[in-house]
Order: C-alpha cells, then structure tokens, then sequence
C-alpha cells in the first residue's frame, strides 16, 4: 500500500490508517514491523509515531543506514511541525476581478491631505522637465546607437566586455568613458528587451478584464491599496489574483506547453539527483552572507506566489528509478507533487497562473494582499486596530504566532524558515518606528493615514536597498553598481557624488530614466501591464543558496552549535529565533557564507525533504517540474525569447568538460534544446557567466525587471516628489537608510560586531576589504564605498 | 450626480434616478417624478441606490448592474437635451436605441450632441492619432450632422441606407446578424481583421461610411491588441456599447487612462 500510496485518495489514507491500527495491535513487533510503522506514520505525516516507531527499529543490529536516515526526517519534522496547516485559503474568484476593485478595499478613515506642491516644488519639476527634455534624446540616441549592434552582438559584447572589466585578478581597471559606453549598452539591451519581449497576459482588454468605466477612488492616488489595485488606472493591474504574462518575442501560444508529464524529457528526479545535487563539498559563494538568500526569499513572498491545488484535485506523480534511495528506503515508487491551480477566468489557450500576491513593490509580504490581511497585522489582541498605524508586536517585541501554522503571522507566512522570521521582525521593528517618527511630526494624522505612509516608507526601503546593496553586492561590478545607481539616483548623481549624498530627484538632475534616474521620473509600463512574468517567477528559483546547516554564532564567537537546516523551518523558526535573540541570529546569518548559485550545489536536505501535505518531495525535482508544468521554454528556447544566441552544444553552457558530460548524460548527445531552464542557468560559466553571483541568463531577466517594477510603478516615479505620497522627511529617510543602518537601529548590540566592519551588510562580516578584499570586491572596486567607511 | 437611466429588471421597466428627482416611465417615456414608493421602495431609497451607483462607476458601460441585488441595468444617464424636455413638461424616451447609446458613449459632457471637438476627442479616446482624430471628426459631423453637430436622438434620420452590420433600420441589435458574428469565434477568441472584413464584405454589403466605421474599430483593436486582430469580447463590446469604454479606460504607458480628461 505504501509503494502506490496516492496522497489525493482519501480512501486509501483511511485504509492505511486502519492497516495502521492492526499493526500497532500486533503483540509481535519486530524491527521490521516498527519501520513498517514508522514509514506509514510518515507517509501519513504523523511525526511523533513515525518517531517512536522509527527509533524503537533503529535500536535493532538489523537496522539499516535508510531507516536511520528516515528517522532523523521525522526528527525534523516533530520538531518544525511541517504537517500544519492553515484553513483552505480563499480560492481566487473570477467575480471579484470582474466586480468593481474598490469593493474588495475599504477606505482608510481620517484621512487629512496635505497641500499638493507649492510654486517652489513645480519650478523644480519644470526645470528638471526641461533640462530632461534636452538632454534625455541624446542619451537615447547614444543608447538607440550602441543597440545598433543588433541585439545577439550586443549580448556576445557585453559577455566580452564585461569579462575585461572585471580584469584577470579581481581588478578594476577601468575608466570613466568605458563604464559610460558598459552602461549605455546595457541600457540599450535593456531598451530591446522591452521592446520585443514585453506581453500582455489580457490582451486588448483591462486587466483582468476589470469591467471598464469604475470611478478611480480619490484616496487610492495617493495610498496603496491593501491588494495592489488602482496602483495605475487600469484598476486591476498588478492586483492580487491576476495573471503572471509570458515573456519573450514569440506570442505565448508559441512556446506554452505543459511538459510537465513529457516522456521525451529526463525525470525530474534523476535532473535533480545527477545535475542539482552536490557531489562532494558544496561551493560557496566568497562575497556573500546568508542574509542575501533570506533577503531574496523576504522580496520573493512579496513579488510572486503560484498556488497550488489541493491533493484532491489530482497529483503529479514522477516515477522512482529502481536505485532512488526514497525507493530503496520506503519502497515509494513515486514522487508526487500538487498541481499549479490555473487561472480563473479560463479563457486563453495556453497555460496561465495567477499571482497570490501583488505584482508591485509594495512590501505585501509583511501587510499582506488583501483587506482582510492588511487589517489583521495591524490588530491587537482586543480585536481593534492598533492607534498609530502600527503593526502588532507582542509586549516581547515579536511578531504574534499564527496559531494554524506556528510561525510568525505576517502578510505571507508559508515556506518559512528562520530567516525570514530575522526579516520580517526587523521590518515590523522598522514599520513601527517609522510610525512613532510619523506621528511625532504629524500628530493630527489617524492612524489609517499614519500605516499607509508608513507602509510606503517600507517598501521604498525595501526597494533601495534591493537596488543599490543586495544586487551589487551579487553582481559585484562596477559596471553594475553604477547602472544600479543609476537607476535610483540617476547616472549623473551615480558618477558624480559620493554615495551618502546621492538622492532620487535632485533638484539639478534632469528627469530622465537614465540621467536622473527612474525614481522621481516619468511613469513607463511600456504599453503592457506591468506584472511579474512567469519567465522572472523561474529565475528567482534560489535554491542553489540555502545552506544544509546554520553555524551558530554569539557575540563571543562560534558556539560550535550546528542546526540543520530542517530545523529551522516553519514552526522551528520562531522557536529558534526566540532562542538566539535577533543579535545571535544576525550574526549567523552575516557571518556564514552563501553557497554559490552553481550547478550540482543544491542543499542536500532538499533532495528528500516535507512539505505541508508533502511528506516526501524533493524541491530540486519541483523547481524543474514547475517550469514544465507552467510553459516555461526550455533553456536554449529561452535564451533565444530574451534575444540571446542559442546554444549549439553543451560547451557554449561550460567550458568545463566534465560539467558538459554530465549535462550529456542526462539530456543525450543531441539534447541541448531539452536542458531545462533552471540546470542550464546554473551551468553557465566562462563567457556565459562574466558577472560574479549570477549566470547570464538570469542576469538577462533580471536586467530589464530590475527597472520596470519601478519605472512602471507611479508610486516610484510620478508621485516620489508629491509630498500627499512621500512627506520630504519620509523622502530623506529612504535615501539615507542602508540595511547596515537598519540593523544598528533596531539591533544595536550589532554596533560591536563585525557588521561594523562592512560597508554593504550582505558581505561577509568576519572579514573586512583590507584583510580578505575576495570577500569584499564591491568595496574593493568601488571608491564609494571607501568614502562612506571613512565617515 | 448625475442623473441616470436604469432599467429595473424584475419589472422591465424604466428608471430615471437623479439628485431631486426620481421617474419610472410609462408608455410615453419619462415625464412625473415619483411621489410616493414603487416596487417598495421610496423614492429616496431609489437615490440612495443611485448615489451608491455613481460613487463606483465613473463612465459604466451599457448593462452594468447596480442596486443592492443587481436588479438595476445601466443605460446611461439623461443629457442635457433631455433634461431641459424633462424640466418644460416634455415627454423623454423611455430608452434609447443600442445606435443611440453607442453615440452617448462619445458624448462625455452629457449634451446631448456632438460638436467637432466632441467628436475629436472621441476619436482620440478610440485611440486614432490627432491628425487622423481630426479627419475622422469631420467627416462624421458632415455625414451625420450635415455640418453642424449630431443630434443624439436624431440619428437614426441620417443614417445611410446601406447596412452597417449590426444594427436594423430602426437602430435596434439585429440578433441574427450578431449569431452570425460569433460563429466567426468558435475555433479561437480572437480572429485576424482579414477574415472579418472578408465576411463582412460578404454577407452586409456595405456602404462607405458603414465600412470607414468598421475600420475604424479595427484600427483601435489593431491598436489594443498590438495585431491585426479582433477579441471575440471586443466584438461584443462593439455592438453592446461598450467598446468607446474599453479604449478610454486602458491605462497607457504612464499608466493613465484617457476618461479622467474626457469627463473633465
């Protein structure tokens, strides 16, 4: 029963549940029989009996490795309790985004406007208007003539180029014209990009097929809504529930196809056993902590979220090899995985998914994407919301428990682990303090009106300190850093003012996408709606950076404790942090490397793993199924919708011959249209992968959305200087606030902890630029961020 | 608020919900207030509803439901031609035909008529650049005004002969020709423009200003849909009047939609 067990047939859990009972009656319980139980018990996610009974087996001579391996499992799982489950969530309803927007919101009380800009503040804009209306063609016709290459040259000279400006040994060799000529083409493929591979999930219609002609609430212009609608005019777009758009310059229908069932491909099982599994020691990334990853997953559960239907619906079920240690050691002869719920409204041929959360930059992961939610963070244990616009902490000062799940209650709460708990406290501490600093100048502000700007504040910090500390300091390039820079204060600000006085919209700055940055710019969707592509949704898969263990540290050094990974999931995060104290796990986190986004390098814990419903899955088989499933091209076809070269064989992905064989012997000889996404993505090196952190493929997604979700998001753009969105002193906060400073503030037993020895708070904090410059090469290259530590 | 024409679906009659006054039309149309309660409502719960209607609709299409169960049908609101008939003891029609509330989509300050730039904005709202906005708004204030404005309610006087398609010699939704169009989408939701000029050609017989119509739309779906292409929702909206919405409510690319500045 165990072999075929299908986790959707209730029938069968219930058969088993009874073949259980007998067997537990049994007055003859051997070795055998308790693993027997003990498997079955995991099978049905009962942790504690598969521990009692796996743990009676193990005390036997005859016990074997695979019993000992599944017990130590269901240790884990007693211990993070990734059985629990909240109540079914509230399936996506095509009424509701076919109903006016504004019903699904309520209007925040009290609200007291303060006056729009003053002659002063328009003669700034008119003056930036002009001097961008001037000098913004010229930029665009250096752009528009350095993208004459033709997009494929382009790409192949940014590879080369790039490759020299990094120098052989970590150098930087450059000069101001040659980072001026890296930017503008990188600005031109970027421009390409949004020309040719941009699309539209509703095409000719509002998003969502919103009903046409709503009345625009006149609050909306001015706040965010708790689900991300009316952000723009087009009242659905980027809201809660809405599609995930393909991208590329084929129509969709072109390259949709569900390959999640496709004979023709390798299992995902084996893609993951043979090319995303290490084989030896795991690498690691030199130049990062683990703050980078959990700050990723923090962004990620704010930018994008498939779900997944219930086991009932059906299961995908992928075949065991004969040799799989899952098989060998439970007899399981599948893997099964849950279903991608569709998109509601149904009336597209290919394969489209909804987003369960907003597709804008509004830090939704800690308020959440809904009314219901956004109300709920911000209520007290007597039922009412908090005075002040504050968030709800518990008089310890944490995040309060949700009772379903174990872990912190927050705006998106699943596929957690210990750092986001780390994440997610720290920014509830911001968002609170942001409100006493609020309500000290505006006391005649309510409390609605205070949590609305306060919850802008957040997010555009979130946004800062994405842009311009955690991608530089994955893409350590001065090229980089300076488009980066670029793209928040403008290229003029990036090259001509040190890094503590560069500010968004300079009164001097032209307003322009590039010289003065998009910040404070004009609003460009480019003319399709801005969302989160299913394309980016792949490859922010980052699993390659989890760690199997935590090393845990105290102020006085390493304690020697070591915590699996598995033991600082869902229910255990909360525990854990309650344990070490945000200062200890601060420590741990910035002081253990990141292991690198490479090939062969995936945690090894994630290879038999549990999720909720999932007592047996393996998260590098669902990273390669899900693109299958969704439509996502392959890695060749993908690469070829971005305007990239195809590859021709396995050695344009690596140079290196045996990464190449192995690729060979799970795709064939001729198999390199049928590498998936994620495993070429990780493969590249050499040529392909110029830019330390990233592969190029990915780098290609990243380089064109790194802009859009703030060039097409007013909140970023249109609205920046009117002081009815950002007061000037919220203005001044978001420029001058780095995850450093964030940390000091609300940890500040970190000021005498290696933290204080980094400029940028995702580096490594044991070492310094001056000791161990490898670990430190954005500091390194960059004369910047030696001018902010000299302050 | 502005005074709105709604259709009471349980009862199929006619409503007229405005700030001072409510009408239920009789045969003749509309002409006295309600005084007293119908279909158990005051006439002030009839404005509540009415108010409620306004606070979420801007420029609603033809059919939007409002009304605390959705027994209210959208036909859009009384101009101001029809207000000053209504305020001399004038009868009002109790509806307008689909050919006169496709006309009222474009008529956004509610007068009643369309001037040139009334009708240049309408073509600029339907997404034509201004140059070609501007012919197109001549040659209908020549063809349907005889060079001075259109008259809502007089359409159907200066209608050419020939077929426009959709629409039968009273200006009322020719349901066979409708069952015909959507046939065309049996096979995908959205069809090349090619093969609807091809039908149409076919089967109606155009005239010359029937067929500047229809390319007219199929400029503003090429435009929509960034293709030569046309949605089977778009046809629809084509013919129950809620098309001239679509386009003015996309955002564009600062993310602004075109309504705000045509409503004013």
């Amino acid at each position: 029963m165990l072999r075929d067990f299908a986790r959707g047939d209730e029938a069968q859990r219930r058969q088993l549940r009874l073949a259980l009972q007998k067997l537990e009656a049994s007055d003859d319980q051997d070795a055998a029989l308790h693993f027997l139980i003990g498997a079955a018990s995991f099978q049905l996610e009962e942790y504690e009996r598969a521990c009692e009974h796996l743990a009676a087996a193990c005390e036997s001579a005859s016990a074997q490795p695979s019993w000992h391996a599944l017990r130590e499992r269901a240790e884990h799982n007693r211990v993070n309790e990734v059985q629990r489950r909240r109540a079914p969530l509230e399936p996506f309803r095509a009424e509701t985004l076919r109903s006016p927007a504004v019903l699904a919101l309520r209007e925040p009380e009290g609200v007291r406007l303060p006056a729009p800009a003053g002659p002063r503040e328009r003669a700034v804009d008119g003056f930036r208007t002009a001097t961008g209306a001037v000098l913004g063609p010229v930029v665009r016709a250096l752009t528009s003539l350095v993208g004459k290459l033709g997009a494929e040259r382009s790409w192949r000279t940014k590879e080369k180029l790039s490759t020299e400006l990094m120098g052989e040994e970590g150098e930087s060799p450059v000069d101001f014209v040659r980072v001026v000529f890296a930017d503008l083409l990188l600005s031109s493929l970027r421009t390409r990009m949004n020309a040719e591979t941009l699309q539209d999930p509703y095409p000719g219609d509002l998003a969502a097929q919103a009903p046409v002609g709503q009345r625009r609430p006149e609050w909306t212009k001015f706040f965010p809504t708790a689900d991300g609608s009316w952000r723009t005019d087009d009242p659905n777009m980027g809201r809660a529930g809405t599609r995930f758009p393909r991208q590329g310059r084929s129509e969709a229908g072109e390259v949709v196809r569900n390959r999640a069932l496709d004979s023709s491909l390798p299992s995902p099982r084996r893609v993951s056993r043979e090319l995303l599994q290490p084989r030896g020691e795991r690498s690691e990334a030199p130049f990062l902590n683990l703050l980078a990853v959990a700050w990723i997953q923090f962004q990620v559960h704010g930018w994008f979220e498939h779900r997944q239907l219930p086991p009932q619906d059906g299961m995908l079920r992928i075949p065991l090899e004969e040799d799989d240690p899952i098989r060998l050691s439970t007899g399981q002869t599948h893997l099964e995985f849950r279903k991608t719920q569709p998109d509601v409204l149904q009336d597209r041929g290919p394969e489209y998914f909804q987003n369960e959360v907003t597709h804008w930059w509004d830090a939704s992961q800690l308020y959440g994407s809904d009314q219901a939610t956004e109300d709920r963070v911000r209520t007290g244990p007597d039922g009412a919301l908090l005075p002040g616009g504050k968030l709800y902490m518990t008089p310890e000062g944490r995040l309060p428990i949700d009772a379903a799940l174990g872990v912190e209650d927050t705006g998106f709460n699943r596929n957690w682990w210990v750092g986001l708990s780390f994440f997610h406290e720290l920014f509830a501490r911001e968002h609170n303090w942001i409100c006493d600093a609020l309500r000290a100048e505006h006391p005649d502000y309510s409390s609605d009106h205070l949590f609305k700007l306060a919850r802008l504040e957040v997010a555009a910090k979130m946004a800062r300190i994405h842009t311009v500390e955690w991608t530089p300091a994955v893409l350590p390039n001065r090229v980089l850093s300076a488009g980066l820079h670029a793209n928040w204060s403008g290229f003029l600000s990036a090259k001509l003012q040190p890094v503590e006085k560069r500010r968004p919209a300079r009164w001097w700055a032209p307003k322009d996408s590039s010289l003065g940055g998009l910040i404070g710019g004009y609003t460009n969707t480019y003319g399709k709606p801005r969302m989160f592509s299913e394309n980016f949704s792949e490859v922010y898969r980052l699993h390659a950076a989890v760690p199997d263990t935590l090393r845990v540290r105290s102020p006085a050094g390493e304690t020697g404790e070591q915590v699996p990974l598995e033991r600082t999931r869902e229910a255990a995060a909360p525990r854990l942090l309650g344990k070490l104290g945000l200062e200890s796990l601060g420590l741990t986190l910035g002081h253990q490397h990141m292991p690198a986004l490479v090939g062969n390098n995936y945690p090894r814990f994630m290879a038999s793993t549990s999720t909720d419903e999932l007592a047996q899955t393996d998260l590098g088989a669902a990273d390669i199924l899900r693109a299958r499933e969704r439509g996502v091209p392959s890695y060749n076809q993908f690469r070829a919708q971005l305007g990239r070269p195809r590859c021709r064989d396995y050695h344009d992905i690596t140079e290196d011959p045996e990464k190449a064989a192995r690729l060979e012997a799970v795709y064939g000889k001729d198999g390199i249209e049928r590498v998936d996404l994620q495993v070429g993505m990780l493969f590249e090196d050499g040529r392909q992968r110029p830019f330390q952190g990233f592969d190029n493929t990915r780098f290609a997604v990243f380089l064109q959305e790194a802009s859009r979700r703030l060039e097409a998001d007013p909140f970023f753009t249109e609205k920046w200087n009117d002081p009815r969105v950002y007061t000037p002193s919220m203005r001044e906060r978001i420029g001058d606030t780095t995850l450093k400073d964030l940390l000091l503030r609300h940890v500040p037993a970190l000021a005498t902890s290696g933290l204080m020895g980094v400029d940028n708070a995702f580096e490594p904090w044991g070492t310094t630029v001056e000791t161990h410059p490898e670990e430190h090469p954005l500091s390194a290259t960059e004369e910047w961020y030696a001018s902010r530590s000299a302050r | 608020m502005r005074t709105i024409r709604f259709r009471h679906l349980p009862s199929g009659a006619h409503l007229l919900v405005g700030p001072e006054r409510v009408h239920v039309a009789t045969e003749q149309g509309f002409r006295d207030s309600l005084t007293s309660s119908w279909q158990g409502r005051t006439p002030e719960e009839w404005q509540r509803a009415g108010a409620a209607f306004e606070a979420l609709w801007l420029w609603p299409a033809p059919g939007t439901r409002g009304g605390s169960d959705g027994e209210l049908a959208f036909e859009g609101y009384l101009d101001a031609r029809e207000a000053r008939r209504l305020a001399t003891g004038e009868w009002v029609p109790a509806r307008r035909t689909p050919l006169e509330q496709h006309l009222t989509a474009f008529d956004y300050q509610l007068k009643g008529e369309l001037g040139f730039l009334d009708l240049y904005r309408a073509f600029r709202g339907s997404l034509f650049p201004w140059h070609k906005a501007a012919l197109k708004a001549l040659g209908a204030l020549l063809v349907f005004g005889r060079g001075r404005p259109v008259v809502i309610a007089d359409i159907a006087k200066h209608r050419a002969a020939a077929r426009t398609g959709g629409y039968d010699a009273e200006g009322e939704l020719d349901a066979q020709v409708l069952a015909q169009f959507d046939a065309l989408f049996k096979a995908s939701e959205e069809v090349e423009q090619a093969r609807l000029r091809r039908f149409i050609a076919q089967n109606f017989q155009p005239g010359r200003v029937s067929t500047s119509q229809w390319e007219s739309f199929f400029a503003t779906c090429r435009a929509l849909n960034d293709r030569e292409t046309v949605t089977r929702r778009q046809l629809r909206r084509l013919f129950d009047g809620s098309f001239t919405q679509l386009s003015v409510s996309r955002a564009d690319a600062a993310g602004k939609r075109m309504l705000e500045a045509l409503i004013g």
